[in-house]
């Protein structure tokens, strides 16, 4: 990453806690522009909607545009691998020269680059069935997270790492070594200093990513074939990896979600909440011992209850945390979680639309087919 | 954690330009040494809604002929009853659960409504009306306890009433239904019904629901049915001409998220009459792709320039 973007990215996240600071009302507005005048910006930004905007209109322009040449030209490899080094450079020139970050532009070059990159290399080397042309997918989206400190390249080397090593003989060993390290790497040197802010984001992405793809390789059903089955496993894996898969897969959730607590990482307390979720209804699809509207309404009730239990012994503990954990905001941006959550219960747990003939039917709020999208089926 | 921040507060707890009895909170926080899961206990509230009412109504939906149906309808309207009333005696938004609560007390009450309505028949004839006056009540709760998030229950009830959805009007078209047609009234309904809240400085935090609900709808219908025959190309300068004012507007108010989804409406609209063009005259597939990408750039440029005379004025 350049030393000037580097520096930028670190004075734009001072700037930012300073407007949570002032937005939480702890400092003033006169507080606020002095940290400004300290830590100025340099950079050309754009606000979220518009980069938003600007980032989907490159990327399709482009992509249309990498179409259009393909389409005229027949050497389809040789003219992708073109294509990104023209995209590269225009990444470059953006973040270089132009100064833009969190333009929206600069990331959809950014991915156009290496998207085509990949294909060239695929188109040329005429496989994408080996694990070459991901491992080399995945070398090229981890150089732009470093040159460029996307998260999202972070997100997709993890992606195309994986798959890679799940078409090695042994996928699903090296799949769990490779994240074994990376969760122990990335969790530690996330809070280095000498990485620039954007760099930790890469770490905390390639994190998230490797708990829930170490997850997915124990997970029962993972072992036992079925859905998962392109992870190249050996014959037969035989009752005994069954078993110890299945204590994994109630004992891993868990595992993360202490970690998580343990060192106070929102990633992985997350994460592993989620996962604790995803064991249980596992358990319930194989061992379906409750009838499924009675699992439901209990399970929405358990995370009601376990939602107020926890945010009362917060609350109750002294100053109101414990182990460095509180239910309080601190600096969050109020506004935007009441528009996520607005967002999130009106689009979701809407009602389905009314037919207008036929037989009268039940139409209880919660999303299509009565509720929460329920249909019956796990 | 953000070591950046911490060496910041540092400097400026040192300074004094940060109030030294801040300094230790900030720091700890900046540090990592304190956290919030806030975020995630509202997720888990989430879910806790979403499969209560998924629960609730697959219970009935599946039981429908077998459940004695008082012993239902009474035990559902008890539960719907007790969130409500724990939220009544609550009175303001205190709590963090309080919009979980009264959302799950809303969806309740509307699960045990459509209950009584298919075992007792009291609209008779007149069923579809359930949806409206499940609306009506969702909008009555809304305004009670000044919730945004119900009053987004209440539009989308009243949107499925009149047969639409944000997910049907994005995922499929039948240019013989009146889909378009609902989309587009309750849509434009919605931005006005917002615009009144605001005009009369009543309740106008719902606005923006509204606002945002209502012109999706509209320009989602505009976009899907641009794709369908017949009329494309008076479907797309609509979108155009849709989509310009709501950017118009949004840059009246400086409202830049609005901003976008306008220019990005005027976009979609433009890229569907060039094809439709490209379409009607024959033109090669990859003078089309040009084209979309020539209009992809010149969407790029008006966000730039855009952004670029929002900081000249502001």
């Amino acid at each position: 990453m350049r030393a000037d973007a580097a520096r930028a990215d670190r004075f734009q996240s001072v700037r930012e806690a300073a407007r949570a600071w002032t937005r939480a009302g702890a400092i003033d507005e006169q507080q606020r522009t002095q940290i400004d005048a300290l830590y100025p910006d340099d950079r050309r930004r754009l606000t979220l909607g518009l980069a938003v905007l600007a980032g989907t209109a490159s990327f399709f322009g482009g992509l249309a545009l990498v179409g259009a040449t393909v389409w005229t030209l027949s050497q389809i490899g040789t003219v992708l691998i073109l294509c990104s080094i023209g995209f590269l450079v225009l990444t470059e020139y953006q973040t270089g020269p132009l100064r833009r970050t969190h333009a929206g532009a600069e990331l959809a070059t950014a991915f156009l680059a290496v998207l085509t990159a990949c294909g060239g290399v695929a188109a040329l080397t005429r496989d994408i069935e080996g694990p070459v042309p991901f491992a080399i997918a995945a070398l090229l989206s981890a150089t732009g997270a470093w040159r460029w400190g996307f998260a999202s390249l972070g997100a997709l080397a993890s992606f195309f790492t994986l798959l890679a090593l799940a078409r090695l003989p042994m996928g699903r060993v090296w799949w769990i070594a490779a994240c074994l390290v990376a969760i122990v790497v990335s969790s530690a040197r996330a809070r280095l200093e000498r990485l620039a802010p954007a760099h930790r984001r890469c770490l905390r992405v390639a994190l998230g990513a490797s708990l829930l793809a170490l997850y997915l390789a124990i997970h029962y059903d993972s072992v036992k074939g079925g859905e998962f089955g392109w992870l190249y496993d050996p014959e037969n894996w035989g009752r005994g990896a069954l078993a110890v898969s299945a204590v994994l897969t109630a004992l891993l959730p868990v595992a993360i979600l202490a970690f998580g607590v343990r060192r106070r990482d929102r990633v992985a307390i997350a994460i592993g909440a989620l996962l604790v979720g995803v064991s249980l209804s596992t358990w319930r699809y194989h061992w379906p011992w409750l009838p499924l509207w009675m699992t439901l309404t209990a399970g929405g009730a358990a995370c009601f209850v376990t939602a107020i239990l926890v945010r009362r012994f917060l609350d109750r503990a002294p100053a109101r945390e414990w182990r460095g954990i509180t239910a309080d905001p601190l600096f969050d941006d109020p506004r935007g979680a009441a528009a996520l959550r607005v967002a999130a219960l009106a689009a979701t747990l809407g009602h389905a639309p009314q037919a207008a003939s036929g037989d009268r039917p039940f139409q209880a709020g919660g999303g299509a087919s009565g509720g929460g999208g329920a249909d019956g089926r796990l | 954690m953000s070591p950046d921040v911490v060496r910041a507060v540092d400097e400026l707890g040192s300074k004094g330009i940060l109030p030294p009895h801040i300094v230790p909170r900030l720091r700890r926080i900046a540090a990592g040494e304190l956290i919030s899961i806030r975020r995630e206990l509202e997720v888990l509230l989430y879910f806790g809604v979403a499969l209560v009412v998924a629960g609730v109504g697959l219970l009935v939906k599946r039981n429908l002929a077998r459940l004695g149906p008082l012993t239902v309808a009474i035990a559902i309207g008890a539960a719907a009853a007790g969130c409500l009333a724990w939220c009544w005696r609550k009175g303001k938004r205190t709590d963090l659960a309080f919009e979980y609560v009264l959302t799950l007390g809303a969806l309740l009450v509307a699960a045990d409504l459509a209950f009584i309505e298919v075992k007792f028949t009291p609209l008779g004839a007149s069923w579809p009306w359930h949806l409206a006056i499940v609306a009506a009540l969702y909008a009555v709760l809304a305004i009670h306890f000044d919730s945004r998030s119900v009053f987004g229950l209440a539009l989308t009830a009243f949107a499925a009433w009149r047969g639409v959805s944000l997910q049907l009007v994005a995922t499929t078209w039948s240019s013989e239904g009146t889909l378009f047609t609902e989309a587009v009234f309750c849509g434009t309904l919605f931005i006005v019904l917002g615009q009144l809240f605001e005009r009369f400085r009543w309740k106008a935090a719902f606005e923006p629901v509204a606002f945002w609900l209502g012109s999706l709808l509209v320009l989602g219908a505009l976009a899907v049915r641009m794709w369908e025959p017949p009329a494309r190309s008076l479907v797309a300068a609509a979108l155009i001409l849709v989509g310009a004012f709501l950017a118009w507007w949004a840059w009246d108010e400086r409202r830049i998220g609005r901003l976008a989804l306008g220019i990005g409406g005027v976009g979609a609209g433009l890229g569907g009459l060039v094809l439709r063009l490209g379409e009607s005259i024959d033109a090669p597939f990859e003078m089309a792709l040009l084209a979309c990408s020539a209009v992809a750039g010149g969407v790029v440029v008006v966000v730039l320039r855009a952004h670029r005379a929002l900081r000249a004025t502001t």
